[in-house]
């Protein structure tokens, strides 16, 4: 994954990288994909809505993150990996298999899925022996209390899981998840409700999971927490696939986009003139007491703009970014397509 | 946090994967709310079944019309309400409520078949729900004979009568929760309206109701004409049973072919 990620044409892209054609982003034609988890062509319709559109991709070993925002369409591509739903159109195959109709790939997915709900009846020993037991653990048992001691979580501990908190019933999740040492690990938002450290620990635990050769799969729409996952990583939004890479080669990626800045001062005609002057804006708009101006270079401006108002003898009241929760990010990422 | 995990794996079997998957949903389907309600209106039944027993025949000698009386309000309150209601209940919650919360999916992404999964979903509501029809509907029906000679058929009659039409109506509305969401709404609608109304229209409307087949069956063995039955013991039998098999295959069906959240 050399390459800086394309905002752009991703049907063909392979995030495992080692695909000449669809790194280089050349128009040959493209080859299906090869992966533990390959995505071909999917689209998502429930009525009139379409939840996820003619999107492509494979997945092999290590971490991969889904990130996008709320209702982007991470958890249906989920969902439809592991058979819980069809596409409406093309095709999903996990492991070569549809998790749908082959009953042996089930075997070998280890799914948390985004609710929180869970046998509220039973504790967490009960409710990680079971996802053991279903899954043909011959010790089902031992295999959840080492499970539930790799989430830190204390298989003695007999409350049912009903009084966990989220973040306890996050680690329950992961420990039945991967409980059958399954090889595709399917994690939606695994990282909510957690505290700083756990999260930390969670991470650690999924970067040692992918380092062993599993496909571990995570969906987040929080992209700092995809940064410290330090994996590669798909940007869905609308349905769509609109971006793939590193971290920081989608940092660089967000950094290009226009960024909007709100500019609180007295004199805010003059300032807006001296901003346009000095080149560090593409456009500027006066509301009031605030100067709205759009720039491409955000730390120039930034180093700039008290000096501007120093020369001008305008005060400086608030400096503040207006675009950059990743909302914005995903919508500029989408307009470009 | 580190993974080291290295679990060793088997088959799971079809029968392994139904006691599975019946562990866990008997232990969802029972609440203590659910229990209470249902084991009261049971209560209510045998107590206003004793007060019938009492209040019609007054310590008169024994007749056929008490053993009707008894057969009558075992199928009026016990087939009609007690059976289909109770059963309703459970089997609805069975899979209904898991696939409602989201907890399906952790009994269905599993390498396990379909059919253990809706056995398991029938049997946990079967276990729960069969005392709580079977031993007011016999106990009520047998209360309001006032004991009379012969009231025995009565008592063995409900009892045989409610406990396959439990099971009937369970594998029922299994499938009925696996079609609809708020299963409960339609399935009380389905008894109310159906079962409980439309049966009244004629011998035709009783053919398609699984309390006509369960009144038969009370009706052959108490020996009491309870009115519209014309099909016998085993044809009552073989229906019930019928429509349990056929419901389980097609939830099982459904089953495979349901979006799961």
């Amino acid at each position: 994954m050399s390459s800086r990620p394309r905002p752009v044409p991703a049907p063909e892209l392979d995030v495992a990288g080692d695909d000449p054609a669809s790194e280089s982003g050349t128009d040959a034609a493209p080859a299906p994909p090869a992966g533990m988890v390959e995505v071909h062509g999917v689209s998502k319709f429930f009525g009139d809505v379409v939840a996820v559109s003619d999107v492509t991709f494979a997945v092999r070993a290590g971490v991969t993150a889904l990130l996008g925002p709320n209702g982007a369409g991470k958890s249906t591509l989920f969902r439809m990996m592991c058979g819980l739903t069809p596409p409406s159109r093309g095709t999903v195959r996990v492991l070569g298999a549809d998790a749908r109709s082959d009953r042996d790939v089930r075997g070998r997915i280890g799914l948390s899925p985004q609710q929180d709900a869970l046998f509220d009846r039973l504790d967490a020993l009960e409710f990680v022996t079971i996802a053991a037991a279903t899954q043909g653990v011959t010790d089902p048992e031992a295999a959840a209390r080492h499970a539930l001691g790799i989430v830190e979580l204390d298989p003695d501990d007999h409350r049912p899981v009903s009084g966990y908190s989220k973040g306890m019933r996050q680690r329950t999740k992961l420990a039945a998840a991967l409980v059958h040492d399954p090889e595709v690990l399917i994690l939606d938002e695994p990282l909510n409700g957690l505290d700083p450290v756990q999260r930390r620990r969670m991470i650690e635990l999924l970067e040692d999971l992918g380092a062993q050769g599993r496909c571990v799969l995570v969906s987040s729409h929080v992209l700092e927490e995809v940064a410290r996952l330090g994996s590669r990583i798909l940007v869905i939004a609308q349905g769509r696939l609109v971006a793939s890479g590193d971290y920081r080669e989608l940092r660089e990626l967000m950094d290009d986009r226009p960024h909007r800045i709100s500019i609180e001062a007295d004199r805010p005609r003059d300032l807006a003139a001296a901003l346009v002057t000095s080149g560090t804006v593409v456009g500027v708009r006066i509301d009031g007491d605030v100067v709205v101006a759009d720039t491409l270079e955000v730390d120039r401006l930034g180093r700039e703009i008290a000096p501007l108002a120093k020369d001008l003898g305008a005060r400086l009241r608030q400096v503040i970014p207006l675009d950059e929760d990743l909302e914005s990010v995903f919508r500029y990422l989408v307009e470009r397509r | 946090m580190s993974a080291g995990l290295d679990s060793q794996r088997r088959r799971v079997g079809a029968v392994r994967a139904t006691a599975l998957c019946y562990r866990v949903l008997i232990r969802q389907i029972v609440s203590v709310g659910r229990l209470a309600a249902l084991g009261a209106l049971g209560a209510i039944m045998v107590v206003v079944g004793w007060v019938v027993g009492n209040s019609t025949n007054g310590g008169a000698p024994a007749n056929d019309g008490a053993l009707y009386d008894g057969a009558n309000y075992a199928d009026g309150f016990g087939l009609i309400i007690i059976v289909p209601i109770v059963s309703l209940v459970f089997a609805a919650a069975s899979l209904g409520d898991v696939r409602d919360d989201g907890t399906l999916v952790y009994l269905w992404l599993r390498p396990m078949g379909r059919a253990p999964l809706v056995v398991a979903a029938a049997a946990a509501a079967v276990t729960v729900s069969l005392p709580l029809c079977v031993v007011p509907t016999a106990l009520g029906g047998w209360f309001a004979t006032d004991f009379v000679a012969d009231s025995g058929g009565v008592a063995l009659g409900a009892l045989a009568a409610a406990a396959l039409g439990t099971v009937a109506y369970s594998c029922l509305f299994v499938l009925l929760g696996l079609l609809f969401r708020k299963a409960v709404l339609w399935g009380i609608a389905y008894v109310l309206l159906w079962e409980g109304l439309a049966v009244g229209l004629g011998d035709f409307a009783e053919r398609l109701s699984l309390r006509g087949y369960a009144r038969a069956l009370l009706s052959r063995i108490a020996d009491i004409d309870l009115g519209f039955t014309t099909y016998g013991l085993v044809t009552a039998v073989v229906v019930l049973a019928s429509v349990s098999a056929v419901s389980l295959v097609l939830a099982t069906v459904r089953l495979a072919r349901l979006n799961v959240d």
